[in-house]
């Protein structure tokens, strides 16, 4: 040690900067639009939004009506063709995005609620309740998850809701897991003691700093879980377990399935369109890991 | 000082110079089982530990890493939960307190840890970090606790827009300046510095030490102040509890500083 009795404090402004740096938020989004393939599956995502969504108004056939004979290949009557009904593909894929799509982001939000909650009361309370969580998240992890929304969708009844629950109700475990790991990683950091030392009680420690620096990997599996939730609404459907009033790319393929001979279009078309979907999203949650991880190993 | 508490009212008699009283704290960590159907074992991290703080001290606790000296300061201020014993606070034994009532007695005991790296969020400015007790605690009205910050900043010698920066944008010794802000923001009694100088260049080791000085003559503070260095603790404290495996294996007042009467008046 020098001496310490140096009678006047110096203050510290050396080398503070100016200007405050733009937030850890903004950070990441910078970040991410530096990454080609998240700019890339955004953009792709973005026109398959715009589609569905805006589809219908210029493109006007209903995807129930038998608007031509069946199995007419895509040409001139029907661009992408029609399906064993004589119902109109390209209808089909427009009207059915937006059921797929919206059954994949609410599934992915219910996945992510049902996980998140479970799993950051499991990874900051610890002991008891952890113990009783983890059994939880076990035993709906060991179910086969197909098997199991089955048997919820023949239960509960075919419809759009029932499927999107059920997708919502098996996938929960891998994001609880996930955020219990990030808690049990971060409810023992100085931050966190010393907000508990300034007067914050669990339901702030958990909500305002511990989650906010537990959610960029919750975020990337948000993003997989849409992926994941719009295969699920496809196997689903393509074993007869969707809704069969609602136009969906997982019904499109359900039901042509027997036909993959007499037409090719009418299983090509809306298998393509999920892989599409699927694919930008998986690069979205790629670009978002990307944007996020040199962060994370900065300040770890 | 604007905004605070409202002083205790404190009865005269029964008023001794004794801030804080450890009696026998006991702190177990489960550490598994032996074997499959073994006992549940424990590491006993703080096995039995006594000492008295006096108001407006200093109360040195050193000891090789791992003798339990964090350990017993949290649980002090009741951070970590001690297993047993008595912690008796200004009068009233906080070892009992719970939920809101132990929340709002927070305001009089805070912490300063060692690495202020990881003391402050990483995602919350400076100013948002100081004015957190304030809010928390329900101390003042907001256009006062701004003000409050401003005045905290100052007194601990950073400038006024230190407040807009994110904690990354600071120097090692400027964050231990905010954490020290921080810790004084609810007008605490006792501020536990858990190796608070260990981190940082033996220069800058200095001006913090200065600063707690400063701050401790100004608000009669008492402080305890943990170290593996007992070259900081003799200069910097009235009273030392040297640690060892969980105990305390021996107590005194600074012998350096009562020989010299280094001591600043308080
Ligand atoms: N959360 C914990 N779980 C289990 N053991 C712990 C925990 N925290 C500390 N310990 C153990 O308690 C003992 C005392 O640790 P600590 O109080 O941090 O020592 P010091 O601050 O003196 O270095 C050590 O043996 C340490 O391994
Ligand atoms: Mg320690």
């Amino acid at each position: 040690m020098t001496s310490i009795d140096t009678p006047a404090l110096p203050r510290d402004a050396s080398t503070l900067p100016s200007r405050p740096a733009i937030s850890p938020t903004l950070v990441a989004l910078r970040q991410f639009c530096r990454s080609p393939s998240g700019v890339a599956g955004a953009a792709v995502l973005l026109i398959l939004v715009l589609t569905t969504v805006f589809g219908p108004h210029f493109y006007g056939i209903d995807p129930l009506d038998l608007v031509d004979a069946p199995f007419t290949p895509p040409g001139e009557d029907a661009w992408l063709g029609t399906d064993y009904l004589g119902r109109d593909i390209l209808a089909g894929l427009i009207h059915g995005g937006r059921a797929t799509l919206t059954v994949g982001g609410v599934a992915a939000i219910i996945t992510i609620a049902i996980g998140v909650t479970i799993g950051s009361l499991s990874g900051f309370f610890g002991g008891v309740i952890d113990t009783a969580l983890v059994k939880i998240t076990e035993f709906f992890q060991i179910l086969p998850p197909l098997l199991f929304a089955m048997v919820l969708v023949t239960l509960f009844g075919q419809t759009l809701t029932t499927v999107t629950i059920a997708i919502g109700v098996v996938s929960w475990p891998t994001a609880a897991r996930l955020t219990r790991a990030e808690f049990l990683r971060l409810r023992n950091l100085d931050f966190v003691k010393a907000s508990r030392a300034a007067g914050a009680g669990n339901g702030h420690l958990i909500l305002r700093v511990v989650l906010p620096n537990a959610l960029p990997p919750i975020i990337v599996s948000a993003t997989m879980a849409i992926g994941v939730a719009i295969l699920f609404e496809g196997g689903l459907s393509f074993l007869g377990l969707g809704d069969p009033n609602t136009m969906s790319w997982g019904l499109m393929i359900g039901q042509n399935r027997n036909y993959v001979l007499d037409g090719w279009w009418t299983v090509i078309f809306p298998g393509a369109a999920i892989f599409v979907a699927v694919l930008a999203i998986s690069l979205i949650g790629d670009g978002i890991n990307d944007a996020i991880n040199p962060r994370l190993r900065k300040r770890g | 000082m604007s905004g605070g508490l409202p002083a205790l009212t404190r009865p005269a008699e029964d008023r001794t110079d004794v801030l804080l009283d450890v009696n026998d704290l006991v702190v177990h960590f489960p550490a598994g089982r032996r074997g499959i159907l073994g006992p549940p074992s424990k590491v006993h991290a703080v096995d039995g530990v006594s000492f008295r703080v006096r108001r407006g001290t200093t109360f040195g606790i050193v000891g090789e890493s791992g003798s339990g000296k964090s350990t017993t300061a949290q649980a002090v201020i009741r951070l970590i939960p001690a297993t047993s014993g008595q912690i008796v606070f200004d009068g009233e034994n906080i070892a009992d307190f719970r939920g809101e009532r132990l929340r709002l007695a927070r305001s009089k005991f805070q912490i300063v840890f060692q690495d202020p790296f990881s003391a402050l969020d990483p995602r919350r400015r400076a100013g948002e970090l100081i004015r957190e007790p304030l809010d928390l605690l329900n101390i003042g009205s907001p256009k006062e606790r701004e003000a409050r910050v401003r005045q905290l900043l100052e007194e601990v010698g950073l400038p006024p827009q230190a407040a807009d920066l994110f904690p990354h944008q600071f120097s090692g010794g400027q964050r231990q300046r905010l954490c020290i802000a921080r810790a004084m923001a609810p007008e605490p009694d006792l501020i536990v510095c858990d190796e608070a100088v260990s981190a940082l260049d033996v220069a800058i080791q200095a001006q913090i030490l200065n600063l707690l000085k400063k701050l401790q003559r100004e608000r009669g503070l008492t402080y305890i102040f943990i170290s593996h260095d007992l070259g900081v603790i003799q200069h910097f404290c009235d009273d030392i509890a040297v640690m060892y495996l969980g105990k305390i294996v021996e107590q005194a007042p600074a012998p350096v500083r009562a020989i010299l009467g280094a001591a600043p008046p308080l």
